[in-house]
């Protein structure tokens, strides 16, 4: 037993060191663009929405706000159906020329809202904003660096939680933040296998030749990243362009949430299996998606474990100091005999100053200056104690669902 | 496609040489822990011997050439350790056992021997006799105390005895004072407490041990505010001795360039300040 988990830490430590390697990475022929040569290209963004009428304001205004040539831009609106007054709030943007409003019946998923306005769009490129998330003004443009290399077919953004306003809120912080650097590895490895719904642009050509957004178990921003992954579609990954978007705030919707990203990420992995382990598509298909499979599961090992071994001693201590108070008594030789330390404790050690290191380097890339806050704090306690509650959740539906397939 | 397999090739190396330095860390230090180890075992060893013959010392030997050879301080070093060890060797583990049998040997002689001490020499000793037992949760907290008390007032003189230990001296040493097997159980001059007790109530057990402490510590406190004076900014630390106390007066004499002067402080209750005495 203890030697199975030496050889998942090990294979955890080995994805951790090979992203920070790739990381770091130079990659060959980057080419700055001046500023005065970027070429914009027309755009189409699509914003679905489904009851958000206290949120889609700030959304399109901030698409409206966007450093972009006006008669390059064009807004989609659709309301999928919803039951509040989300139309009647879309009204104020009726008289804008660069904005269309769709309104159509509710089908249950978001991909059909995507589709029908995809019917309607006749712009070189075309992205998705969702109506929970705003983009900064810069956003756009700074995609264009990438566009201007025609092999890109998609370029997806900097994802952030802002204004954390709840405790799990300030856990997603960190986590997102884990995720820029995680993001920026994939670039580099050219294996981002999710285009997420919140600001990532793609060539229309992807559309037009791969064929329209498909159900995909709820998850159709990882189904289409992973048909272009098959057909060798290059995504790239624009660290400057920042999207704010807000995560569940209460404890029931994020396990939702998350019991449908993973359950979503499993099953289209299923659907793609033919991409794992083949020498064609590289580190994606090697170590990326083997291990992006393997880690949602060691998570459920790993941070408990790692909060046990290191919280532990913490709690005694506590207790104690509760029973005597605060004596300390300092030397500065230290006597080997009492420090008592294991394998694991080391392990767990690494594991969390990796932790804080990605989080330190994700914040580097968007220019966030507070690099160490109590949101570290709170991920390891919602990866703790809130994670396996997920994971077991989606694994079972995942593993259930596709029995039935098989019938 | 190389390249690839050269970095994973490297990554492969980089994540190896973590593990070794990691296993290699730890090895080093239990490998040090394992020779400690013996190191009590011999330290013990050698102080059993020390006891035998201060034993017979003590039938011949005058009263003021014995104060201070007991091995109480020591005592507690070895026993912190032995606790280190059983905490994190598990108790069961032989090396441990062993170690303890011959720590619970030498703290009975040493018990006797103060207690021959004290009636021979007519000097009182504090001390508690503290039974454990490992299934009993509360145990743990009395040993926090103890080890927090010992700290707080040095001069007690604390025995502890794990009465799980398959051990005929410690079953006989139980059999003597005749409690109920509940646990913790403290012995503490000739009274027997079965219960969690706080700092506060061992303090109000001993209030001999309690005051002597206070004037010590105050004395010590003295030594600072008489080398704090302007008068004194050259005289060093060691100059200064404590003679006694008298109420709140605290006398000391201070060696200034071969002649001793005799200073006293008087102490404010009210303010816990000194003040020099004119």
């Amino acid at each position: 037993m203890e030697y199975i988990l030496y050889v998942f830490l090990f294979l955890t430590l080995y994805f951790q060191i090979f992203l920070l390697v790739s990381f770091f990475e130079k990659k060959k022929g980057v080419r700055k663009t001046e500023p005065s040569a970027i070429t914009y290209l027309t755009t189409t963004i699509i914003v679905p929405c489904y009851n958000e009428e206290s949120t889609v304001t700030r959304t399109v205004n901030s698409l409206l706000e966007l450093e972009y040539p006006k008669d390059k831009l064009t807004i989609i609106i659709v309301d999928d159906g919803s039951t509040d007054t989300t139309w009647r709030v879309l009204q104020q943007y009726k008289d804008i020329p660069r904005v269309r409003l769709l309104q159509k019946n509710n089908e249950g998923s978001k991909f059909s809202a995507l589709n029908f306005a995809l019917q309607h769009v006749g712009t070189e490129l075309v992205g998705v904003l969702d109506s929970d998330s705003w983009v900064k003004a810069d956003a756009l443009k700074n995609y264009m660096e990438f566009f201007d290399d025609e092999s890109v077919m998609a370029t997806i953004p900097s994802m952030v939680i802002a204004e954390p306003d709840s405790t799990l809120r300030h856990a997603q912080k960190a986590e997102y933040d884990i995720g820029l650097f995680a993001r920026k590895s994939f670039a580099k490895l050219n294996a981002i296998y999710i285009t997420p719904g919140p600001f990532s642009v793609f060539r229309k050509y992807v559309f037009d030749t791969l064929g329209p957004y498909q159900e995909a178990h709820h998850t159709e921003d990882a189904e289409i990243a992973l048909r272009m992954q098959k057909h060798g579609y290059k995504i790239a990954y624009s660290e400057k362009s920042v999207v704010y978007t807000v995560g569940p705030k209460h404890l029931k919707p994020l396990i939702k949430q998350r019991v449908r990203w993973i359950y979503g990420f499993l099953r289209n992995m299923f659907d793609y299996r033919e991409l794992l382990f083949k020498k064609k598509y590289r580190s994606l298909g090697l170590l990326v998606l083997p291990l992006g499979i393997f880690r949602i599961f060691i998570t459920v090992v790993l941070f408990p474990l790692s909060m046990w071994l290191l919280f532990l001693p913490l709690w005694r201590w506590y207790e104690k100091l509760s029973l005597v108070g605060f004596n300390p008594t300092w030397s500065w030789n230290i006597d080997w005999f009492f420090v008592n330390v294991t394998q694991l404790q080391i392990f767990a050690l690494i594991g969390v100053i990796f932790s804080i290191m990605t989080v330190w380097m994700g914040r580097e890339l968007i220019g966030d200056r507070r690099k160490f806050t109590i949101d570290i704090f709170y991920m390891f306690f919602m990866y703790t104690f809130i994670a396996p509650l997920w994971l077991i959740k989606s694994s079972y539906n995942a593993v259930i669902a596709r029995k039935e397939n098989w019938r | 496609m190389n390249n690839d397999y050269k970095k994973y090739l490297i990554v492969l190396l980089i994540t190896a040489g973590i593990f070794i330095a990691v296993f290699g860390l730890v090895s080093f230090i239990n490998g040090k822990k394992l020779a400690n180890i013996d190191d009590l075992q011999r330290k013990i060893t050698a102080d059993l011997i020390a006891t035998e013959t201060q034993f017979d010392l003590l039938k011949t030997a005058p009263c003021e050439s014995l104060n201070n050879t007991i091995l109480s301080r020591e005592l507690g070093e070895l026993g912190e350790k032995l606790d280190f060890a059983q905490e994190n060797q598990g108790a069961d583990d032989p090396d441990v056992e062993q170690l303890k049998k011959y720590y619970s040997l030498l703290q009975v002689k040493d018990y006797l021997l103060t207690e021959e001490l004290s009636s021979k020499c007519k000097v009182t000793v504090d001390s508690i006799l503290y039974f454990y037992s490992s299934d009993c949760t509360e145990c743990t907290k009395q040993g926090y105390i103890l080890t927090e008390f010992k700290k707080q007032y040095p001069d007690i003189r604390i025995y502890s005895f794990d009465t799980d230990l398959d051990f005929s001296v410690i079953d006989t040493f139980v059999s003597l004072y005749d409690f109920d097997e509940i646990y913790p159980t403290l012995i503490a001059g000739g009274d027997v407490y079965q219960e969690l007790k706080t700092l506060e109530d061992l303090e109000s057990m001993f209030p001999e041990l309690v005051e002597h402490q206070k004037i010590k510590d105050r004395a010590e406190d003295g030594v600072l505010y008489l080398l704090d004076q302007e008068s004194y900014a050259d005289v060093k630390s060691e100059a200064v001795v404590f003679k006694g106390t008298k109420g709140n007066t605290y006398t000391y004499s201070i060696t200034i360039s071969d002649e001793i002067e005799t200073v006293s402080l008087v102490f404010d209750e009210e303010d816990e300040t000194f003040s020099l005495q004119e």
